[in-house]
């Protein structure tokens, strides 16, 4: 048979010859070169695999993002944000307990204004019972003085009667009565010369001198109501029930009298208990009010200073807001009437009085402008070197004239404020705001003050009225810097005993998941018994053995990693039995790699993402950590979050923003950091995924 | 499981009796607490001391043991100069002394009385340890059926609206520190509301205030161990419902309902109700955060004080109770596991 020749038979059995040569074939693919197609999709790693797992979980991104933002803002505020924390900076006294404040005040929320309530408030009466309208302002008293200007909105008025005001002096009562007691009113007792146990009215010589009695007939229809009786209340046991002397009855219209208790037969060398002056007003049944204008008791003795007689005189001239003194308005509610003191018995009982309700803007109280009198020349001349005032005539040539008006108004005349100084100077003058000059003696013994408008939130070296996010705290720092300062210590306090817990929790479960046997048994009791010591005890016996020298923040650093890392080697251990006796470390083994090459090149890398991740839920308990101990008291003088946060905790009940500002911002970490910590712990290892 | 639970309970004493020791030696290296009253009460103090073994008193001086704890010396009649003994002698002592059921005298808190009775108090009822107790119990009480219920009801409406609500709220409750959870139900139910005291009553307050008193306690320990038992709940029980056994249930004819009221809680239970038991004796402990933000004068209150007042015999035995009662409850959740589910052999060798 021929090369390439075929034959064969068709169906009706005739034989065919085919016969091929090379010229009937072509190769196909002759010049081309074959090798395996690129994958069209991409390939995956496990890292990019847990990271789509890990994206896919909305929440746990979401932990993630607000996570990221905190962290930022805990980067960069502190760097950032200039306000002081130094408290020493005397600045920082004045700008005590404001208000968070971002938006500006009026607006309801978060506006830097804090509620009062129910505060005492200095009523105008007078507007009251001419047209029946409510003002008034917040009474000033020794413990707290409100500026009315920094009410935002208007005050909600309300009415509290029988309200017993003891020791402070009101001007924002009417009615009322006084008391003298021996016991109780210290101001009597102060003023004796050796202290009494019981009041002696034989000894002294009281009187009650109702200078005036004013009865402003053109406002008011009083009717008979401006008849009265000065009555004299006493008891001579405190248990007993007052006996009452009428001093004088059926008073009408003004009347200037003094009453001498001493010529009282019924008091005579009798030592009473309390004793109260009341002034009775007619008839019972009209409800009409009188103003007491200067009735005055005084109290005089031979071994006291007798009120004098120009105490009695300026009293004279008193006006009804004068807080101190002596000035009530008596309403007719019943025959049971009241009146007033001088200004050194100030116990006023049953008086009613108005409290108001409002809120107030803490900031317009703390940095608003004020009138400042006797600015010295040489303020002036500071603000002048600080580039921040010129002076078209001098200082020092103005102080060395003979300060007649012309001088005055040629210097006032010639003040102008620089561009700098209109931001930093505290003495603001323009057209507004102008400088007076005060010029006191004769001669050349003539000096010159100066009163002008100072801003307050410039004289504490702001070049505009300031705003904090967070308000301020007792020492007046700006929270919001000492919350993200605290927030970074506290993270980085994390990721420090987080990352020496990782390497000694690596170090010591590798070797006793890898070697296993008597050594693994060794290693586990004391893991055991480290992890058996509740954590505040390993805390205690670390912080109260302290060496002297060593800082609090090394020893809690200490404390926090001596049973932080039983986790991460708990965890290596398990991770290194799993791995151990796979085939890849046998023939690892084999080849002759070393327990080192087989623990650090061949185990390790299939363990770190567990690890990793699981460490990142160690970073919020640190945090915790820290917050606790600082609130059990166990450390004093951390810087962390929890320590700012334990700072705050008596101001509760007073400012309760100082508390809850700092709790949202932790809830916020915590939450956000476990979202984070189990997204990336759910993506890495799938299957600890609770049934999924 | 015999042989395990000897081993297991042999291997607790053993960790019990070396963390003691430890706690112990770190403990002495500190000062020797001094005594604080009257000189009566100091040498009755220190010959307390000597009792216990923790010190020795001569008559005379004895320059060559260096600077006395105490001296106490009268004007007629017996000298006494008082030394510390060596840390291990001190520790023999101890070590007798427990024996004994004696744990040494407290110093600040209340002077002279056995640090034991400070915890457990000379009655029952006005004890430390029964105010933990009882601030304690409700929480469990309440957050029982609460978190299994919750956990339950989240796993039957698993990634439904639900479940997704129930799940968050856990997430936040079991990440806000309890601290927080104390203060913001401070404010918003004592400071604004006014309806509940802001300090734990005293044991004289009316017995309505008395009660209204353990509703923050209640509620604050309450939130945290409703999430983890919710949690925990819907875990086990998801992964239950997705077994094979449950699906042959079903094959089998059961209803949903049926199968997982008789077969998937029951399983589903076997890890839980350990816990549950371990939480009962941890109640012993009590919440150190809220006894002292709250006041409630139970034992972890006691072991603030202890500190700050470096009152170390009471410290002593109040950290015993601690790490005893951690110990127990580990101890007892192991053991229960075995209990209750006898397929579970504990400590069983591959």
């Amino acid at each position: 048979m021929k090369k390439n020749t075929f034959t064969y038979r068709d169906s009706k059995n005739v034989e065919h010859v085919v016969s091929f040569d090379k010229g009937d074939f072509d190769l196909s693919q002759e010049n081309i070169s074959l090798s395996d197609t690129k994958l069209k999709t991409k390939p995956t790693t496990f890292f990019k695999d847990a990271m789509k797992r890990f994206y896919k979980n909305k929440s746990s991104v979401a932990g993630g993002v607000i996570l990221g933002a905190i962290l930022l803002l805990t980067i960069f505020v502190p760097i950032f944000n200039t306000n002081s924390l130094n408290t020493a900076d005397p600045a920082l006294a004045y700008q005590t307990f404001l208000a968070p404040k971002l938006f500006e005040a009026g607006t309801g929320f978060w506006d830097g204004t804090t509620e009062f309530k129910n505060m005492p408030i200095d009523f105008d009466w007078d507007s009251y019972y001419k047209d029946g309208s409510y003002k008034g302002t917040p009474a000033t008293s020794s413990n707290s003085s409100l500026r009315s200007d920094a009410i935002v909105g208007d005050i909600s008025f309300s009415e509290v009667g029988e309200y017993k005001i003891s020791n402070n002096a009101t001007s924002y009562a009417r009615g009322g009565s006084i008391r003298l007691t021996s016991t109780e009113n210290k101001n009597v007792n102060a003023r004796l010369d050796s202290p009494a146990t019981s009041f002696d009215f034989a000894s002294y010589n009281y009187s009650l001198k109702v200078v005036t009695l004013d009865v402003p007939k053109e406002n008011f229809d009083y009717g008979d109501a401006g008849i009265f009786d000065i009555t004299f209340q006493y008891k001579l046991n405190e248990g007993d029930a007052y006996s009452t002397i009428v001093l004088d009855a059926n008073l009408t219209g003004a009347n200037e009298k003094t009453y001498e208790l001493s010529s009282i037969e019924e008091l005579k060398d009798k030592v009473i208990a309390s004793g109260r002056f009341e002034l009775s007003l007619h008839p019972t049944e009209v409800r009409q009010n009188v103003l007491l204008k200067q009735s005055i008791f005084g109290v005089e003795s031979k071994t006291m200073t007798p009120v004098s007689q120009t105490q009695l005189t300026e009293m004279e001239n008193i006006s009804c807001k004068d807080a101190n003194l002596t000035m009530y308005r008596g309403q007719v509610t019943s025959q049971k009437q009241y009146m007033y003191t001088s200004n050194d018995d100030m116990n006023v009982f049953e008086a009613d009085y108005v409290v108001g309700s409002f809120r107030y803007d803490t900031y317009l109280a703390t940095f608003s402008d004020y009138l400042k009198q006797g600015i010295t020349p040489a303020d002036l001349k500071k603000y002048e070197s600080n580039g921040w005032m010129n002076f078209s005539y001098s200082v020092d040539d103005f102080i060395s004239s003979s300060l007649k008006q012309a001088d005055i108004d040629k210097f006032l005349a010639g003040i102008s404020m620089t561009e700098e100084g209109k931001s930093y100077c505290p003495l603001q003058v323009d057209e507004e705001h102008p400088l007076t000059v005060k010029v006191e003696g004769a001669g050349n013994l003539k000096t010159a003050s100066f009163t002008g408008t100072i801003s307050r939130y410039r004289e504490y070296g702001y070049s505009k009225m300031p705003k904090f996010l967070f308000g301020t705290d007792n020492l007046g720092r700006d929270l919001f810097k000492l919350v993200f300062n605290g927030l970074r210590f506290s993270v980085i306090l994390g990721v420090a005993t987080t990352l020496i817990n990782l390497v000694v929790g690596l170090i010591w479960g590798a070797i006793s998941g890898y070697f296993g046997g008597w050594v693994d048994i060794v290693m586990e009791r004391v893991c055991e018994i480290l992890g058996g010591i509740p954590w505040v005890v390993v805390m205690t016996l670390i912080l109260i053995n302290k060496p002297k020298d060593m800082s609090t923040i090394v020893m809690v650093g200490i404390a926090l990693c001596a049973t932080g890392w039983l986790g991460t080697a708990s965890i290596t251990r398990t991770q290194f039995y799993r791995f151990k006796d796979r085939e890849y470390i046998l023939a690892a083994r084999t080849l002759g790699a070393s327990d080192t090459r087989l623990i650090f090149r061949h185990i390790l890398p299939n363990a770190i993402g567990t690890l990793v991740t699981s460490s990142v839920l160690m970073i919020p308990s640190v945090i915790f950590s820290e917050a606790s101990l600082s609130y059990l008291r166990l450390v004093n003088g951390m810087q962390g979050f929890g320590s700012t946060l334990s700072d705050n905790q008596s101001y509760l009940t007073t400012y309760p923003y100082l508390i809850l500002v700092p709790s949202i911002i932790m809830a916020l970490v915590m939450i956000s950091f476990n979202l984070f910590g189990n997204g990336l712990r759910d993506a890495f290892n799938p299957s600890l995924k609770g049934g999924e | 499981m015999f042989r395990y639970s000897v081993q297991r309970i042999f291997l607790a004493i053993c960790t019990t009796i070396i963390i003691l020791s430890l706690t112990f030696f770190l403990v002495k290296l500190q000062p020797f607490p001094a005594a604080i009253g009257t000189n009566d009460t100091k040498l009755i103090y220190y010959l307390h001391q000597v009792e216990l073994g923790y010190a020795v008193s001569y008559s005379t001086a004895q320059p060559h043991l260096g600077s006395p704890l105490f001296s106490y010396v009268p004007d007629k009649g017996v000298a006494y100069y008082f030394y510390q003994r060596p840390i291990w002698d001190q520790y023999c002592a101890w070590v007798r002394g427990l024996f004994n059921g004696n744990w040494g005298t407290s110093t600040s808190i209340s002077p002279n009385v056995d640090a034991m009775t400070v915890i457990v108090g000379s009655s029952w009822k006005d004890s430390r340890l029964w105010t933990t107790v009882k601030t304690n119990i409700w929480p469990v009480i309440i957050s029982v059926p609460l978190g299994i219920g919750l956990g339950i009801w989240a796993a039957l409406k698993k990634n439904k609206l639900t479940d997704h609500v129930i799940s968050t709220i856990v997430m936040v409750f079991i990440s806000v520190p309890s601290f927080i959870t104390i203060n913001i139900l401070l404010y918003l139910l004592s400071y604004q509301a006014n309806w509940l005291p802001s300090q734990w009553p005293s044991a004289t307050a009316p017995l309505g205030t008395r009660v209204l008193g353990y509703i923050i306690p209640t509620l604050s320990l309450s939130f945290g161990s409703i999430c983890g038992y919710c949690r925990f709940t819907r875990a086990e029980l998801t992964e239950v419902m997705s077994s094979d056994f449950l699906l042959l249930a079903r094959t089998k004819g059961l209803t949903k309902s049926q199968s997982i009221k008789r077969h998937a809680l029951k399983n589903a239970m076997v890890p839980i109700l350990p816990s549950i038991l371990s939480e009962i004796i941890g109640l012993l402990g009590g919440s150190m955060i809220l006894e002292s933000l709250y006041g409630i004068p139970g034992v972890g209150r006691l072991y603030i004080s202890a500190i700050q007042g470096n009152d170390y015999n009471v410290l002593m035995a109040d950290m015993a109770l601690y790490t005893l009662i951690g110990l127990v409850s580990g101890v007892f959740l192991d053991l229960s596991y075995g209990f209750i589910d006898p397929r579970i052999r504990m400590g069983a060798k591959k």
